[in-house]
This record gives C-alpha cells, structure tokens and sequence, in this order.
C-alpha cells in the first residue's frame, strides 16, 4: 500500500477517534448537568449544592481513610500472625453503640411532651416528633427511657396510654431525649413551622431543653433475623 | 474613486467597527458583573458538578474498599475460632444496619398520587391534596410495617435504617436527604400474611389511606431484594457512657 | 481499509470518552458547536465521495477549520452579547441536511437504475 493511502487511512481514523471521544465527553457534561438539576438554580441555590456535595465527598472521604486504616490494620496482624479478634472487638463496639446495644451519653435535647386539658399526645404526634429529630441529626433517641432504635414502633391502645414495642407502656408526661447537633435540633424544631412552633401554637403543651452528658440506655431485648436470607 | 480615497474611508471603516467591537466587550463585561450573571453562575455550576464527580469516585473507592475490608476479615480469622465467631456476628450487625443487599419473603405495597383527579373532578368540600401521598403517610405505613415484625424496609430504592426521616420539603418528599417522588414503592421483608394483616384491615392504614383517595397496591411475594443504605452511618456525638 | 480505520477510531473514542474525566462545565458549550460542526465535515465528505470529487485535504482541514472557527465565533458572540451560535447552528445543519439529500438521491438513483437493468 503506497504511503499515501496510509496517510489518508490513519488521518481519518484519528479524525473519527476525536469526534466521537468528543460527543461522549460531551454527553457526559450534560447527563451530569441534567443529574444535578444545575440548568436552572439560582446563584444562592448553586452555593448550598456546591456546600451539600462538598459535605457529600468529606463525609465519604472519612470513612473511606478509615476503611483504608482498618485494612492497613488487618494485614498487620495477618502477617504478624497474631490475634484479630482484638480489631473485630473494636468493629463491633461501633456497630452495637450505633445498633442501640449500649448505653450511650452526649450532648443534646431533652423534650418534655405532657398532656393538658385540651390537647392529649397520639402516637403520631411522638412519631412525627422522632422523625423530626432524625433528621435534625439525633444519633440517640429515648422516650421515657426507652430506646428507639431501628425498629421500634409506636401505637396507640387507649386514649391515655401509648405502647411502644408491644410491652411497654407509657403516659404523660413523655420525656424525649436526644443526643445529637444541639444546634442543629434547636433550630429545626423552634423555627416557624417547626415541630414545636407548630404544636405550641396549636394548645400542646410542650418544652425543650438544650443539655449536657444526657444519658440514654441501651435497647432491653435481643434483635434477632428469622426472614432475611442470609 | 482613487486609491487614496478608498484607503481613507477603509482606514475610518476598521476604525469605526474596532471601537464599536471594544465598546460593546466593556458594556457587556460591566452589565455580567453588576447582574451577577453568566461568568460567577458558570464558575459556581462547575464547581458543583466538579465536587459532584469527586464524591462519586471516592463513593466508588469507598465500596471496594468495604469489599476488601470483608476479604481481610476472612482470611484474618481463618485459623481462629474465637474470631470467626466475632466476624459472624459482625456480619449480622451489619445486616441490622443496613449496609449490606437483603433479600427474603415479603411484601411490595405501591402508593401513588391520585393523577386521576382534578380541582374540578372533587366536591367542593375536598382538599386535593388529600389525594396525594404526603410523607406522614408513608412514616405511618413505616411504622405499622414495624410494628408486624420486618427486618428490612426501603422505599424506591431509599434504605430505611434506624435513622432515616422521611420530610416534605415544599412539593417534594426526601428520604435520607434524598428527593423521593409517586408512585411510591415500599419492600418489606417479613412474613406477607402478618403484614398484610396489620396492614390491611378495617379501618387500618390502607383503609384510612384508600379513604383519602391515594392509590394503594399490596401484594405478598416469595422473594424480594432491598438494596443497602448508600450514605454513611457516621457517630458524632454520642460515645459509650461510663 | 479507511471504513476498518473509522470504526476503529470511533470505537476508541467511546471507550475513552466514557472514561474521561469531566471538562469544565463553561467550555461544555464551545464542544457542542464544536461537534456541529464536526459533523457537517462529515457528511459533507461523505456527499463528495459519492459525487466522485472528494478532495482529502479539503475535507481534513474543513473539519478542523469549522470546528475552530465557530468555537470563535461562540466567544465572541459570548463577548458581544449576540447569540452568533445559532446562526452557525442553523448554517451548519442546513449543509447537513443539503448533503444528505445528495447522499439519500445518489443511492435512490443507484437503485433505480439497478431495477431498470435486472428489468432488461
């Protein structure tokens, strides 16, 4: 094949190789323009998803470098030959304190729900309530001293009396404590339109308190699988 | 015309066009940075969707390195019964959690928002927005599933772990922060006859819900998949007490 | 060989377009108009070729001078405030469909007298 002809051959490949690693690096941009909704957002709302993603990547980078330490960590002791079972203690501790299976202390909220005159407490407003405080960040949450933990559920049985995992029972006055960003819960639930601004505005009778060293106690009773596969 | 007339009036042509050109550069630089528009707006979207990728790539990193993390728990505790044991109950700490795929018998309850009506189509006396799913219906069907006994709960792909919330944010329903839109499909595993049961009795959550005008479906099924939480489980503030 | 060459080259280019990294979203607009253009190249050598006239150093730096040209022309509209993309928009798409229209009656012409000749 005379030289010419190789020109033209490669030329045209390398023409093709850039447009269509152009096409798919531009439709890349765009699929993650469309992903983030960014087309349209406002300046202000541009900064709080830049702050959000940011937070996003530094959350996802510590646990990553902690990861990173715990394998590190493993191999040490693989090759050292000597006993793992000190590191899965540790694992474990992290997992049950998250679990519920200890005791726990901290900073936090203490919220006191109690019955008047014109206003009684169901167990949707005690839901609502836990929900908030989730997502204000509570990491540990306790009614009358009993914890909450993943699948604690509440209901009513009387008009007086609200059950919490089928045996037990509680009454006003509801004692809700929460460990968590102080400042974080205070704000969500006192702001206009936040759980306590709207329930106080509506006749409950209702307090919050900011503490510290709030204690909570561990989950009483064993959480067992019987319908996941394992 | 002769050539020195053509030069003259080219030479005030280019003049004319090069000062108009440079003008109007200048007005339009001043207008972006008094609006605020166009080059602080284009610089702020690349970071966002600059940091976007960044998070996405150690998300990844961070998943193979959890697989890594397993192999080395294994093979660590090969030899070692005492450590075996540990790892396996590890394995079902985790599970609990949240973070790991869970499958089993169970059941698949879809809500959606009633498309079908309109300001016009309901009484004069309804609310439309009844008809639409709002997040404490699905926190009340959250917690009646609890309370039948489920060991894993996740609503359109959306793990639920111990804390989750599910908030209304305007228009929008979030779930782990995450914008979450009908027809709202809610797995469970557990055994499909208590929840059917707690769940679809008279004057239960389905009843109250159906009564509202939101479209309910619930059907038990052999097998289903939940998918693991994606965000991270983090601890700030509490520590073991003393 | 050139076709094998094509779609070695594109193949390439989707296997590491999807991996690249991503551009800067400012210059995500110049790589759009980029690609009209890029594309009208293409099929304008496409339309030549058939017509029997294609000239290879007409159709390689059309494809690059296009390109750059109107990522130029997309500045400085950007600068001047006039959306001087869609006028390229608009000339580049229209060769487009000019070419096409050469392309598709070249083939349709082909068949017919392919159908005249099994007729005889």
């Amino acid at each position: 094949m005379k030289k010419g002809k190789w020109t033209i051959i490669v030329t045209i490949g390398i023409m093709s190789f850039i447009l269509v690693l152009v096409m798919f690096m531009q439709f890349k941009v765009v699929e993650q323009t469309d992903i983030v909704g960014i087309e349209n957002m406002r300046d202000t709302e541009l900064r709080e998803a830049l702050a959000d993603w940011k937070e996003k990547y530094e959350e996802t980078n510590k646990k990553l470098e902690e990861n990173r330490a715990k394998i590190s960590e493993y191999k040490e002791k693989i090759s050292e030959n000597k006993e793992v079972s000190e590191i899965l203690e540790k694992e474990l501790e992290e997992a049950n304190i998250i679990l519920g299976k200890t005791d726990v202390e901290g900073d936090g909220v203490i919220i006191t729900l109690t019955d008047n005159d014109e206003k009684t407490y169901t167990y949707s407003n005690i839901l609502d309530l836990i929900n908030e405080l989730k997502f204000a960040g509570a990491e540990a949450i306790s009614i009358n001293d009993i914890r909450v933990i993943g699948n604690t559920y509440i209901a009513n049985i009387s008009n007086r009396y609200i059950i919490l995992n089928n045996n037990n029972k509680i009454t006003s006055p509801y004692v809700i404590k929460a460990i968590g960003d102080q400042n974080n819960m205070q704000s969500n639930l006192s702001i206009k339109g936040g759980y306590i601004y709207v329930l106080s505005g509506n006749g409950y009778t209702i307090n919050m308190e900011a503490k510290k060293k709030i204690k909570i106690y561990k989950h009483e009773g064993e959480l067992d699988l019987k319908y996941i596969e394992k | 015309m002769n050539k020195k007339n053509v030069c003259i009036t080219l030479g005030i042509m280019c003049f004319l066009l090069t000062v108009a050109i440079i003008i109007q550069f200048n007005t339009i630089k001043n207008a972006n940075m008094i609006a605020g528009q166009g080059g602080v707006s284009t610089e702020l979207k690349d970071e966002v969707l600059k940091w976007k990728e960044k998070y996405d790539q150690t998300f990844k990193e961070l998943e193979k390195s959890e697989e890594e993390l397993e192999i080395q728990r294994e093979s660590a505790s090969n030899n070692d019964l005492v450590s075996s044991e540990k790892q396996e109950e590890l394995k079902l700490a985790n599970i609990l959690l949240g973070l790991t795929q869970v499958s089993g018998r169970g059941t698949i309850i879809t809500v959606e928002d009633n498309k079908n009506v309109t300001s016009e189509t309901i009484g004069a006396l309804e609310n439309i927005s009844d008809y639409m799913v709002h997040a404490e219906d699905l926190w009340m069907i959250v917690n009646e599933l609890k309370n039948a006994r489920v060991e894993a709960i996740s609503i359109n792909d959306e793990r639920i772990i111990a804390n989750s919330s599910i908030t209304c944010e305007g228009n929008v329903i979030l779930i782990n922060g995450n914008v979450v839109s009908s027809p709202f499909v809610i797995t469970s595993i557990g055994s499909p006859e208590a929840i059917i049961g707690a769940l679809d009795r008279p004057d239960g959550i389905i009843d109250f819900l159906e009564r509202d005008g939101v479209i309910v479906n619930m059907e038990g099924k052999e097998k289903v998949t939940i998918p693991k939480y994606n965000g991270i489980i983090d601890v700030k503030y509490i520590r073991n007490a003393d | 060989m050139v076709i094998l060459s094509i779609i070695i080259g594109c193949l390439l280019g989707v296997i590491i377009g999807v991996n690249a990294p991503l551009i800067p979203y400012a210059y995500s607009s110049y790589l759009a108009i980029s690609i009209i253009a890029a594309l009208d190249s293409v099929f304008g050598g496409i339309s030549s070729t058939l017509k029997g006239n294609f000239d290879f150093k007409i159709f390689v730096s059309g494809f690059f001078c296009n390109a750059i040209l109107s990522i130029l022309l997309t500045y400085l509209g950007q600068k001047l405030n006039v959306d001087i993309y869609l006028a390229t928009i608009v000339v580049f798409v229209g060769r487009m469909f000019t070419n096409l229209t050469i392309i598709r009656r070249h083939y349709l012409e082909k068949w017919n007298t392919k159908k005249e000749q099994n007729k005889q």
